[in-house]
């Protein structure tokens, strides 16, 4: 669905985007992982034509070139920014932009309908969007992306200052949507997020690609060991194993478990041994 | 087409909700008319056959005209800084439909204002013309300059701020040189010459032929010629000059 082969993207001297190829496939959720700076905004941009690499070669469906009109009309996008009129109600904006993709008339209205049900907005959609909290906006913000069914959905940072109650919404709609064989591309600072969402992830880190794959080989590449702390009668133990379960059997038959955790391996390990810090570093 | 007009629309529709732009577009140029033309009303004897407000008007519009390029101006330069242009670019829309459909609101609220002007004007100070015709054709012509300027000014201004000082500054300045702030008949000559090449000098010009002999098509073509000419290429110029905002991080 979309391919970038050895995109570099530089402003004046310095090279935000340094030879990245990614591929995703057609109804894929695929994340775009790194921090502020890492070059994710700029690798969007160039997605959808706003910026042209200057190396490299980014294509969609094949062949098509994102600057194309019937190219442009498959994408989907949800800014970082909110990207809505707030003086305006969510039905009015839904109806700006619906209008610019040439819907009009019933199909206009049924498409807004499907998709303020689909973010769960559709008891306030008279309201001004000035009115609305920071989740509500995110949402609207996702369904007026949706509106002419775009096949490409493009978020960036979409669960910025939303709340847990919102952003579960959010991940609802986007799984709904995955299941109707959108292709999503998200970009977060969240990995346990990305790690709920995304069949497959890459992670940028000063405009390079250091790691990319499906979220449970780079766990298991490198996400390190599960890590058991372990209460018995006889003491408090950390233990670090590839078998968790085996481990917890072996103690249980030895001695008299009091208390348990276990923390698996996870995104946000592997994150730190690929890259060398936190994501909000 | 569609695609200007439904810009156009939300443009309107977003300035119908702005009381501060309302109050600026519409009620401030009938409050100068009313005040200029008490100013100016011992002036005026009856026998010049013009009264003192039928003068003010003529040149206290360009005025009231400012609030609304200003306002223009502030949108289309607010609309380039923020998320919705990413989704205008990602719409099947060109540049010049956006451009277009600013330049179209704007057109449309300097006609409003106008005409809000002139009802008003007319009920409270009698002003008159002797065609209505050519009073609307006039109107429409300086709408259509003082877009193109709108368009052609928003391309150098983040901010609303920035947006609103550029046009007052721009629009004074071009005040100054066309007979609105003093007559053209006191000017040195370099400045009266200059005038000239000044669009907003043939819009005075044309506004008041119609206000005060009704004017004939002969002396109104130039007029008419020159600031829809005006307001043309600097709207070709902004659409030469236009950049979709894209963000760098």
């Amino acid at each position: 669905m979309v391919n970038l082969r050895h995109v570099t993207k530089r402003f004046r001297a310095k090279t935000v985007v340094d030879d990245l190829s990614i591929e995703i496939q057609r109804g894929e959720l695929f994340g775009l992982l790194g921090p502020n700076g890492a070059g994710k905004t700029t690798t969007i941009n160039m997605i959808i034509g706003g910026l042209l690499p200057d190396a490299g070669t980014v294509t969609l469906q094949g062949s098509g070139s994102p600057r194309d009109a019937d190219i442009k009309r498959l994408i989907g996008i949800v800014p970082q920014s909110l990207a809505l009129y707030e003086n305006l109600t969510a039905h009015e904006n839904a109806n700006f932009f619906g209008r610019l993709y040439g819907l009009h008339g019933s199909d206009l209205q049924h498409n807004i309908q499907r998709v303020f049900e689909l973010v769960n907005l559709t008891d306030r959609t008279k309201d001004r969007v000035n009115t609305y909290s920071g989740g509500m906006k995110r949402r609207l913000n996702i369904a007026i992306a949706l509106l002419h069914n775009p096949s490409l959905l493009i978020l960036d940072e979409p669960t910025v200052g939303v709340d847990p109650q919102s952003r579960n919404a959010i991940f609802d709609s986007l799984r709904k949507l995955k299941a109707e064989g959108c292709t999503i591309l998200l970009t977060s600072h969240y990995l346990e997020e990305a790690q709920q969402l995304c069949d497959a992830v890459a992670i940028l880190d000063e405009g390079k690609l250091v790691a990319k794959g499906t979220v449970e080989e780079l766990i298991a590449q490198h996400g390190g060991q599960s890590v058991l702390t372990v209460e018995t009668t006889k003491g408090r133990s950390r233990i670090e194993t590839d078998a968790p379960v085996d481990a917890i059997v072996r103690i249980h038959a030895e001695e008299q478990i009091l208390s348990l955790k276990m923390e698996s391996p996870n995104l946000e390990k592997a994150f730190l041994k690929i890259t060398g810090k936190h994501l909000r570093d | 087409m569609k695609e200007i007009i439904t810009l156009t629309r939300k443009d309107l529709q977003l300035l119908f909700l702005d009381k501060t732009s309302l109050i600026v577009t519409f009620a401030l140029p009938v409050m100068l008319v009313a005040l200029i033309g008490t100013v100016f009303s011992r002036s005026f004897p009856s026998s010049t056959g013009i009264t003192s407000y039928d003068y003010a008007f003529s040149k206290v519009m360009f005025w009231g005209l400012i609030g609304g390029v200003a306002s223009s101006v502030a949108s289309l330069a607010i609309e380039k800084n923020s998320g919705t242009i990413i989704r205008i670019q990602l719409a099947p829309v060109h540049k010049v439909h956006v451009l277009a459909g600013k330049a179209l609101a704007c057109v449309c609220v300097i006609l409003i204002s106008s005409l809000v002007t002139w009802v008003f004007a007319s009920v409270l100070f009698g002003i008159k013309t002797a065609s209505h015709v050519n009073l609307l054709l006039i109107c429409f012509s300086n709408a259509v300059f003082f877009a193109g300027l709108m368009t052609f000014l928003a391309n150098f201004v983040h901010t609303e701020r920035a947006a609103g000082a550029l046009s007052w500054s721009v629009l004074q300045l071009l005040a100054c040189f066309s007979g609105i702030m003093f007559p053209i008949t006191l000017m040195p000559p370099w400045m009266s010459n200059a005038s000239n090449f000044n669009p907003v000098t043939w819009a005075v010009k044309a506004m008041e032929t119609v206000l005060w002999r009704g004017g004939t098509f002969s002396e109104l073509w130039l007029p008419v010629a020159i600031t829809v000419g005006g307001g043309v290429f600097f709207f070709a110029l902004s659409a030469y000059l236009f950049r979709w905002t894209t963000q760098n991080a």
